[in-house]
């Protein structure tokens, strides 16, 4: 079979097509018991309600659960507190906090420093 | 290959000008019934200004009012949206603050400023009048952003519908019904304050 | 045109007058101001519109598909550029948002600050 040039190009690109659309966002859910030990011990506040959640929470959770092993203990303490509250948040809620956060990312560092400093502060006056 | 350019009529540098000059004063209260701001409102006249000369500074003269209205009106919204951020964020922080420390925040002071609202008196003009024209000016700035647009394209730059639509980028049927409520409001408000248009 | 308003209501001309009167009282600075912006407006004044080659053109010929196979190979081209772009796009806003979420979650500051 005599394959013109512009003919065998085609074929790499459908191949290179189906690369790229390969491996969309799974949107099976899963078991907790089907997670891999990593996932569970990142997750593991959520492993009551981690069977009941919807597939796209699960996802996300997950894709948050990656980047768990390179947190510092500190950092892996806050994310153990704060997950229940933050699963417990509406998509809405959390839509919104994010672009909190965003915005706040862009605000100059000073002014960010600022808004910790009392944070801070006002934590201290609460706490015992 | 190149373009012929001899026929169509191009807006020369005096057009611009000429239509600029004529159209700021508008532009700028325009602006200010917006933002509430007069700083705030001048540069919204001058960026909106720019991007008439840099993007269409070669169109006809005929074209150029309503292209400025739609960049106009898309400008003070950028701003206004931008200024609603913002009053978002101090609300954020003004509730973290300590209550007694809240100068720091300059932005704060572009907030409601409702002194630079009424226009100076001239004083060949009769009181009254410039009371009704504050009271006026302040009753738009009440209206609801879409409102207050559509009503001052259609009766203050005289705009048609198929113009005013396109300049605020929505239907003639949105503009129909923007028109109108913003003149009942503004009935209402202007009766309720007893003003009476002379 | 008609436009819902009954007339008693109110008199847009009217208001429309009143409001131009306004703009004849602007104070000498903001007047000033709004001469600068024009001036700067018109410094930056482009006349000439882009040159749009439409076809005339025999530099480009080569460029375009001649055959059935190099139109299927364009277009195969096109929607893997398409497809892959937007693949892109949901991975990067995917991506983003899972650094929002970690951020979040490990940030110095409490969740609260971020969450009415």
């Amino acid at each position: 079979m005599q394959n013109s040039g512009p003919m065998r190009n085609s074929i790499i690109v459908i191949f290179l097509l189906s690369g790229l659309t390969g491996a969309p966002a799974s949107a099976t859910a899963e078991s907790w018991r089907s997670l891999a030990p990593a996932q569970q011990e990142a997750l593991a506040p959520l492993s009551q309600q981690w069977d009941n959640l919807p597939e796209q929470q699960q996802h996300h959770l997950l894709k948050t659960a990656k980047r768990y092993p390179y947190l510092t203990p500190e950092q892996k303490q806050r994310f153990h507190d704060r997950l229940e509250p933050w699963n417990k948040l509406t998509p809405e809620q959390r839509k919104a906090a994010r672009e909190k956060y965003r915005a706040f990312s862009m605000v100059p560092e000073d002014k960010r420093e600022q808004v910790r400093q009392m944070v801070k502060e006002e934590q201290a006056k609460k706490a015992p | 290959m190149a373009l012929a350019q001899g026929v169509i009529k191009l807006a020369s540098p005096t057009e611009l000008s000429q239509f600029l000059g004529a159209a700021e004063r508008r532009a700028y209260k325009q602006a200010l019934y917006a933002v509430r701001n007069e700083h705030t409102a001048l540069d919204i006249v001058q960026d909106a200004m720019i991007k008439l000369a840099e993007k269409y500074g070669g169109k006809p003269a005929a074209e150029l009012p309503l292209l400025f209205q739609r960049i106009l009106q898309n400008t003070i919204r950028d701003y206004y949206r931008r200024q609603k951020v913002r009053n978002a964020w101090m609300t954020l922080f003004s509730s973290l603050a300590p209550k007694n420390e809240s100068e720091e925040y300059d932005p704060l002071e572009s907030l409601e400023d409702d002194e630079n609202q009424t226009a100076p008196a001239a004083p060949d003009e009769s009181l009254q009048q410039s009371q009704v024209i504050a009271l006026i000016e302040q009753a738009l700035g009440k209206l609801p952003a879409r409102q207050r647009e559509a009503f001052l394209l259609r009766y203050w730059e005289g705009l048609d519908t198929a113009e005013t639509a396109v300049a605020m980028g929505c239907t003639e049927g949105s503009v129909k019904t923007h028109c109108s409520r913003a003149a009942h409001a503004l009935a209402v408000s202007l009766k309720v304050k007893g003003v009476e248009l002379p | 045109m008609s436009t819902n308003i009954n007339p008693q209501d109110i008199n847009p001309d009217r208001i429309a007058k009143l409001l131009t009167r306004a703009t004849e009282q602007l104070d000498d600075d903001t007047v000033a101001a709004l001469r600068q912006a024009r001036n700067a407006a018109l410094e930056r004044q482009t006349i000439n519109e882009p040159v749009f080659a439409l076809g005339t053109g025999h530099r480009a010929h080569w460029l375009m598909p001649h055959s059935a196979h190099q139109w299927a190979a364009t277009a195969i081209l096109f929607v893997a550029i398409l497809v892959g772009g937007v693949s892109y796009w949901h991975h990067a806003h995917e991506n983003e948002m899972s650094h929002l979420d970690v951020a979040i979650l490990t940030d110095d500051l409490p969740m609260e600050v971020f969450v009415d």
